[in-house]
This record gives structure tokens, C-alpha cells and sequence, in this order.
């Protein structure tokens, strides 16, 4: 063996060894973090997130699942920047427990898109946020209730789990605006974001409250639950408004058992076009708010796809 | 060995002639009974809609869930365990059920669901008499796992069932008279639930390897497989919940029933029978079901803050069962 065939041997395996690596350095990978993956909000994302995932081969999604937890999805998202991911996109689980990601992604150069929820650093400390103002899909809700019954009447509020911040907010708004028209009572129950509680409370509310002109519900599920309380307590003409739009919210629209739904955006595919521009380099909007629209009969096919 | 399920006969009648000192004593005997009249009578004048036909029996169909729950815990109590996965087998029970009611018809559907649920607690009670494993764990994984299995099988989704019309009468929409059916069925399960625990010789046993296990082996008793029975009750009962989840909701919610176990618990010690097992009464359970469902309904009708709700049903729950433990401790201090 001469000397020249061992170098061809020894390139030869040189580049049997570099070939991979150079192709894993040409590949995007986006690591999305849920902080969980069974609320049918972030089952949409994530399933719109994948959507855009097939429409761009060249990008690799890794979506990391929070379990509710803070402390499993700060783990997560740490063993993505271990793993010197392109760019971590990320709803954080609490604003406050998640904070500590945003200096380690900084470090390990790794830009960091926040969405739908804040995290609590100051701006400096991650590349973008994207969201939607919950305050305001509250005000919206308001606005459509008072123009479908009046300035007068009795409206109930089927509240989502207490304390949560979605909750506190859509409550702030629409309280808000109502204070606005001194003829609107508002009546508040909880029901906790589900359907079953949400039909109990609405069963007893509407037995106390038989005059009630609309119910405002925190989410679609929650809506979807008054509306059947309705219509087996045979109570006809009731405005409900749920929240979210997403595929239940739709449903309800356009098959009338709600009168509308105010949407809320998934942040996907938005969240990841957003991440794309900040790789490619170009300067992005720090803090981008999404449209909360009416979803209602007329506006049914521009939201729901 | 007294009566098992008659609590009373623990307390012996105080000596006659002291009219105030027996009515005392009847009232505390039956705290449960005088807490659920002292509820009714309050609630009647604070609201005009409390006591109308629709109004209870709204109440009694929003609770049949819980209460077959609690059915199976009554079971399970007594024979001296605790089972904390009901909620989350109904979960499952409604996700399954929402699964394959397109494929197997409701028919089937009913089969395979009530299948499920005996197999969740079949496991249990495996776990408990050949793995050894408490049954506060053993059924906290249960309770960890179902619900899981339900997120996974659904995807995490709320699923519309496709049920044919006469399940969803019989289990969740229709009425007979002016009584819904779902009240109508959880009526005839918490009879016969009842008349076994009372008068049969398997519900004697419950109560016996209870009370006193070793003395239940030693008199040839299959302890092992008493208690895996219960627990396997109590996982059919939870699916028969999910049944009626199904058949009023017409949706498998992988999310549903969150802590039913544990108003199905309060409704149990509510109703007197003690943590330590040996005796019970499925009709007091009823009663303390009743405290728990009538307490959030008139908070309801009052409209009174749901914050403030929330408090309210603690306390009235504390209180409550501070009140049947004290007599209970009484009783046995006579003993």
C-alpha cells in the first residue's frame, strides 16, 4: 500500500465524516415551546405549527411540551439551547419562573421569540414578542354585546379558572367597557373553562336570571355549555359570545348556536415567520400585537379556516 | 359486631325523660340529616327559585355523576381504602366512549366503556392486594395515568360523540315525567347499591374486612378479593358516570371530571362514614351529596361572588364533616 492511497483512504473518511455535519449546519431548526399540549388552544397551534413545518422542509420543528409545569418546561427549553437549536419560540408557562431562559439563550447567542405570553425580563432580553391583548378581546366582547342588545339588560359571565391571568384580563376588559352603560347588570359565575361546569352554572343562572338578554363566555367550550342550557330551557332570542375562534368557536358560528366568538389568534404561523426574519437578519418589530376580531356569521370564512 | 351501615346504633339512647337531651342527641346522631333540612329551610327563604321542581331537580342531575362516584367510594371507604382516580376514569370512560360509538354503535359502545372502567379498577385493587402498593398511590397513578391515556387517545381534544338518539335519552337529555333520566337512573343504582351493602352477604363482608381484616380472613372471608372487587365497582360506577357525561355533553372531554373524586370523598365523610372503614351508609352518602350540590346551588341562585364561593363551600365542608367525625369519635368513645 503506497502512501497516496492511504491519504485517498484517509480523505475519503474525512469526508464521510464532514458530510453530516455540514448538512445538519444547513438546517434551520426551530425549537417550539408549549407550556402544555392538551388544551385545544395549543393543540391548534401546534397543529398550524406544523402545517407551516410542511410547506418548509428546509426547517426542522422540535416542539417541546411544558406538562404545565414550570419547572419541566424551563428543562425543555434549557436541552434546546444545549442543544444549539437556531432559535427558540416560546409561550412561557409563568411570566416569572421561565425569566431565567431568556439570559440563557442570550449567552448561547440563540434568539428567543416570545408569544402569546409575557415573560418577565426587560426588552433587551429577547428578540420578539408576539401576542394579543386579552384586555382588549374583553372590550371587544362588550362593544358586541351592547350592540346586539342595548343599552339595557341582564348579561351573564361565565368566568374561566380564577386567578388565571387570560381570566383576570377578558374580565377587566369587559367589565370595563360595560361600566360604560349604567342600564347593563352583569352576572359572574365560573366555570372554570370547561364544559361541564360550565353547563351546571348556566343551569342555575338562568333559573335565578330568567330575563338575561346575553352570556359572555370566557372561552368557546364555556359558550358552546350556555348555549345548550339555552335551548333545553327553551330561553330563545339570548345573545352568546364566546372567546378564542378556534374550531369550536367556529362551529358554533356558523351552525347559529353562537352569535359570536372574538377571536384569538394561535400565533402560528406568525410566530414562526417572525423567527425567520430575526434569523435571516432583518430588524423586526420588538413587540407585535395581533387583531382580536368579532368572529360572527358575516366574518365567519375570513377567521375560520 | 354491630349493624355495620346503622351508624346510630353505635350511640345508645340517652336515659329518659330528658326531652331536650334526646332531641340533642337525634340531631347529632343524624348531623348529616339535620345539617341537609337546616340547608333547605335557609336556602327556601333566601331564594324563591330554590324549592321549584326544575331547580331540584337540576341539582340532583348535575350531581349524578359525582354521586355514582361517590357510590363506588362509599364501597371502597368502607372496606377501608381510598380510591382518588374517579374523576379521571369517567375521563377516559368519555373519551373511549366517544371513540368508538361511531364504530361498535351505542350498544357496544356502553359495553366497551363499562369494561374499561372495570379494568382501570380491576388494576387497582391488583395493585393494592398482590402489589402491596397504598391505595392512596396505587390510585394516584391511576388517576395520573387515565387522564393521560384520555390525552393521548384524544389527542388532547374534545371529541364529539356521535350517540345514537335513544342513548342520549336514556342517559343524558330525556325525562320521564318531570324526571330526568340520568337522575332516574343514578337513583336505581344508589338503591341497589343500598340494599346490597345492607342486606347481602357480600356487603356484609365489605364492611367486616373493613372493620376488622385479619379477623375477616380468620373467619374465611377472601379479603384480597373483596377489596379488589371494590375497587373494580367503583371503576365501573366511574365509567357509568361517563356514560351520563356523554349522553347530557354529547362530547368525550379528556379534561372532565376534574376533582369529582374529591367532592365524591366530601360527600362521603359528609355523610359519616369514617376514613378508618368498617361501617358506612350509601343513603347518608346521598344526604352528603346533597349538602355539597345544594350549597354551590343556592351560592348560585344568590349570585353571590364566585370567589367568595369558593370560601364558602371550604368552610361548609370543614364544618360539616368536623361535625359527623366529632359524633363519630363520640360514638366510639361509648363503645
Amino acid at each position: 500500500m503506497t502512501c497516496k492511497q492511504m491519504l485517498h483512504i484517509a480523505m475519503l473518511a474525512g469526508a464521510m465524516l464532514a458530510a453530516p455535519a455540514a448538512a445538519a449546519a444547513q438546517e434551520v431548526e426551530i425549537g417550539v415551546a408549549q407550556p402544555n399540549l392538551e388544551h385545544p388552544y395549543r393543540v391548534g397551534g401546534v397543529e398550524r405549527a406544523k402545517a407551516w413545518g410542511a410547506e418548509h422542509p428546509d426547517v426542522k420543528l422540535t416542539i417541546v411540551d411544558g406538562r404545565r409545569d414550570s419547572a419541566t418546561q424551563l428543562a425543555g427549553v434549557e436541552d434546546l439551547i444545549t442543544r444549539h437549536v437556531s432559535a427558540v419560540v416560546m409561550s412561557p408557562n409563568d411570566s416569572k419562573a421561565l425569566a431565567p431562559i431568556a439570559d440563557a439563550a442570550k449567552r448561547a447567542n440563540i434568539p428567543l421569540i416570545i408569544f402569546d405570553r409575557k415573560l418577565d425580563v426587560p426588552e433587551t432580553d429577547f428578540a420578539a414578542f408576539i401576542g394579543s391583548d386579552n384586555v382588549e378581546m374583553g372590550r371587544v366582547a362588550a362593544r358586541f354585546v351592547i350592540e346586539k342588545i342595548g343599552q339595557e339588560g341582564k348579561v351573564i359571565q361565565l368566568e374561566g379558572t380564577p386567578g388565571a391571568s387570560a381570566t383576570v384580563d377578558r374580565k377587566q376588559g369587559f367589565e370595563e367597557e360595560m361600566a360604560k352603560h349604567p342600564g347593563i347588570t352583569i352576572v359572574s359565575y365560573v366555570g372554570h373553562y370547561r364544559l361541564q361546569e360550565a353547563v351546571a352554572a348556566m343551569e342555575d343562572a338562568v333559573t335565578a336570571h330568567r330575563d338575561v338578554k346575553a352570556v359572555f363566555a370566557h372561552n368557546d367550550t364555556m359558550a358552546m355549555g350556555a348555549a345548550q342550557v339555552l335551548e333545553e330551557q327553551r330561553l330563545d332570542g339570548v345573545v352568546t359570545v364566546g372567546m378564542d375562534g378556534a374550531k369550536e368557536g367556529c362551529e358554533g358560528v356558523s351552525s347559529s348556536r353562537l352569535t359570536g366568538s372574538v377571536y384569538y389568534p394561535t400565533m402560528f404561523p406568525e410566530s414562526l415567520d417572525l423567527a425567520m426574519k430575526v434569523l435571516a437578519g432583518e430588524t423586526v418589530e420588538k413587540v407585535t400585537f395581533l387583531d382580536t376580531p368579532m368572529i360572527t356569521k358575516e366574518t365567519h370564512d375570513t377567521y375560520c379556516k | 359486631m354491630s349493624d355495620g351501615t346503622n351508624l346510630s346504633e353505635r350511640t345508645p339512647m340517652p336515659a329518659k325523660g330528658n326531652l331536650t337531651a334526646a332531641a340533642k342527641d337525634l340531631m347529632l346522631r343524624n348531623i348529616a340529616v339535620t345539617g341537609l333540612l337546616a340547608l333547605i329551610v335557609i336556602s327556601t327563604f333566601l331564594s324563591p327559585y330554590f324549592l321549584t321542581v326544575d331547580n331540584i331537580f337540576n341539582v340532583l342531575r348535575q350531581w349524578t355523576m359525582v354521586g355514582l362516584i361517590a357510590i363506588g367510594l362509599t364501597y371502597v371507604i368502607i372496606s377501608g381504602g381510598i380510591d382518588l382516580s374517579g374523576g379521571a376514569v369517567l375521563a377516559l370512560a368519555t373519551v373511549i366512549g366517544a371513540l368508538v360509538a361511531p364504530v361498535v354503535g351505542s350498544a357496544g359502545m356502553i359495553v366497551i366503556v363499562i369494561l374499561v372502567g372495570a379494568a382501570c379498577g380491576y388494576i387497582n385493587g391488583a395493585l393494592i392486594t398482590w402489589g402491596k402498593v397504598p391505595p392512596f398511590v396505587a390510585t394516584l397513578g391511576m388517576m395520573t395515568a387515565a387522564r393521560g391515556l384520555a390525552l393521548i387517545l384524544s389527542e388532547g381534544r374534545t371529541l364529539t360523540a356521535d350517540l345514537a338518539p335513544e342513548f342520549v335519552f336514556a342517559f343524558g337529555r330525556g325525562y320521564l315525567g318531570p324526571i330526568p333520566m340520568p337522575v332516574l337512573v343514578t337513583a336505581v343504582v344508589f338503591i341497589v347499591a343500598a340494599v346490597v351493602l345492607k342486606y347481602t352477604v357480600y356487603g356484609r363482608h365489605v364492611c367486616l374486612v373493613g372493620d376488622n381484616p385479619i379477623g375477616a380472613h380468620r373467619s374465611g372471608i377472601q379479603v384480597e378479593s373483596v377489596i379488589r372487587s371494590v375497587y373494580t365497582l367503583h371503576g365501573v360506577l366511574a365509567a357509568m358516570a361517563g356514560l351520563l357525561f356523554l349522553g347530557r355533553l354529547g362530547v368525550g372531554e379528556p379534561t372532565g371530571g376534574m376533582l369529582f373524586e374529591l367532592s365524591g370523598i366530601a360527600a362521603v365523610v359528609i355523610g359519616g362514614t369514617p376514613f378508618v372503614g368498617g361501617v358506612g351508609s350509601i343513603l347518608l352518602t346521598f344526604v352528603g351529596l346533597m349538602v355539597i350540590g345544594l350549597t354551590y346551588n343556592i351560592l348560585n341562585l344568590l349570585s353571590v361572588s364566585p370567589y367568595a364561593q369558593d370560601f364558602a363551600r371550604g368552610v361548609i365542608i370543614v364544618v360539616a364533616v368536623m361535625f359527623s367525625i366529632r359524633r363519630e369519635a363520640k360514638s366510639r368513645a361509648r363503645r
